[in-house]
């Protein structure tokens, strides 16, 4: 077969198509679908992009000192870290306040501290407890990530039993100044169960140097944990 | 009154469009896929048209060969592997109840997509082997490379044997 012989065969075989040929309308009415296709695209990256940038917005890692226990949301470092992707020990949805809600768990023994991540509403006051005592207790904080209480380096029972409670309680009744274990059973006793959505994540905190968290936007289920250990 | 890009690209689908599908036929074999890859490849040329420049057609052959290469790489991954073979209607020589030309056709067809696309680009296009390089994404000497090992492995094809055996000019 010569080159001549294959521009002919090239030539004839596409000449006898029932091609109707491509049109200006057709061609207008592809880029119609390719623009809607990519908008749909922009949309997800959109919902992506917004839950990925909440890792960012752990409590500020600015120059005041964070409180104990809170998680300082450092990302930056001075040099290469090894990072470990770990999934949350436990997760789960709510749907009222003024109750105090309890679960408890058996984890492997390397558990020793863990981190909690409770999404709620900006009007709420947050009370955990770790096996009868309480250990966090502060307003649903606002800021650019949506409302969380974040909680961080709290110590566990390794490898036994947890007993874990959460409360949620109106801002208005737990006021400005923060208080102790007393106050908070007192004041959870005087709030009557009321409606309001919210959820608790609790990941392993135990050897994270620093944490980099991507929470699902609207829900705030934790789709990314990554603990850096060095 | 309308934009004089709108007019220019207009003027290019009417002349151009037919050439185009026959064009995408090669590649692809299907005339309704063919249709399909020429109104994808026009309709983002039309979004990019601006800067597209006075000779739209290299640009537009890429966006054609890319597209094609990439549904054939979709179609590819799609495929549902099956048990066992389906029950060949002949034996021996595959090409023996086609006739030259449909033989030839399948020679042509099995040529892998991008030696296809170089054949199609060189022999039915006639455009350059810089031309082609450029749409096709490799250096100059590749283009050439690949256009030899297409026409040699056309020559060893048992198609084009019998149809250089029986005279047969296609």
């Amino acid at each position: 077969m010569t080159e001549h012989d294959l521009r002919e065969l090239l030539e004839r075989d596409s000449q006898d198509g029932p091609h109707r040929g491509v049109t200006v309308a057709d061609v207008g009415r592809r880029v119609r679908r390719i623009r809607r296709r990519r908008v749909q695209v922009l949309g997800s990256l959109t919902a992506a992009a917004a839950a990925v940038v909440m890792a960012a917005w752990l409590p500020s890692a600015g120059t005041a000192p964070a409180p104990a226990g809170v998680w300082t949301g450092e990302l930056a470092q001075p040099t290469p870290t090894r990072t470990i992707s770990l999934a949350p020990l436990h997760s789960s949805a709510y749907e009222r306040g003024g109750t105090r809600e309890t679960f408890s768990a058996v984890w492997a023994p390397e558990v020793r501290k863990v981190g909690f991540w409770i999404t709620c509403e900006p009007a709420a006051h947050v009370l955990i407890w770790v096996n009868g005592e309480l250990v966090d207790n502060g307003p649903c904080e606002v800021g650019p990530r949506p409302p969380a209480r974040v909680a961080g380096g709290i110590p566990v029972r390794a490898g036994e039993r947890n007993e874990f409670a959460v409360a949620l309680i109106p801002e208005t009744v737990a006021g400005a100044t923060a208080k102790g274990a007393e106050w908070a059973a007192e004041a959870l006793s005087r709030t009557a169960p009321y409606p309001l959505r919210w959820r608790v994540e609790v990941v392993d905190d135990s050897v994270c140097q620093s944490r980099h968290v991507a929470v699902e936007a609207g829900s705030g289920k934790i789709i990314q944990f990554d603990c850096e250990l060095d | 009154m309308r934009d004089r890009s709108e007019a220019d690209f207009e003027r290019y689908v009417e002349q151009r469009s037919a050439r185009l599908v026959r064009t995408a036929y090669l590649l692809c074999r299907d005339w309704a896929t063919a249709e399909d890859l020429v109104q994808t490849a026009l309709a983002r040329a039309w979004l990019v048209w601006r800067r597209v420049g006075d000779d739209p057609d290299p640009y537009v052959y890429r966006i054609l060969t890319n597209t094609h290469a990439s549904w054939w790489r979709r179609r590819w991954r799609g495929e549902v592997p099956t048990l066992e073979l389906p029950e060949r209607a002949t034996g021996g020589n595959p090409y023996a109840d086609l006739g030259t030309r449909d033989a030839l056709r399948a020679a042509l067809a099995a040529l892998p997509a991008k030696q296809r696309a170089v054949v199609v680009l060189r022999y039915f296009e006639d455009l350059s082997d810089e031309t082609i390089a450029g749409i096709v994404g490799c250096s100059v000497p590749t283009v050439r490379s690949q256009a030899s090992r297409a026409l040699a492995k056309l020559r060893l094809n048992p198609a084009a044997i019998a149809a250089m055996e029986t005279g047969s000019r296609l």
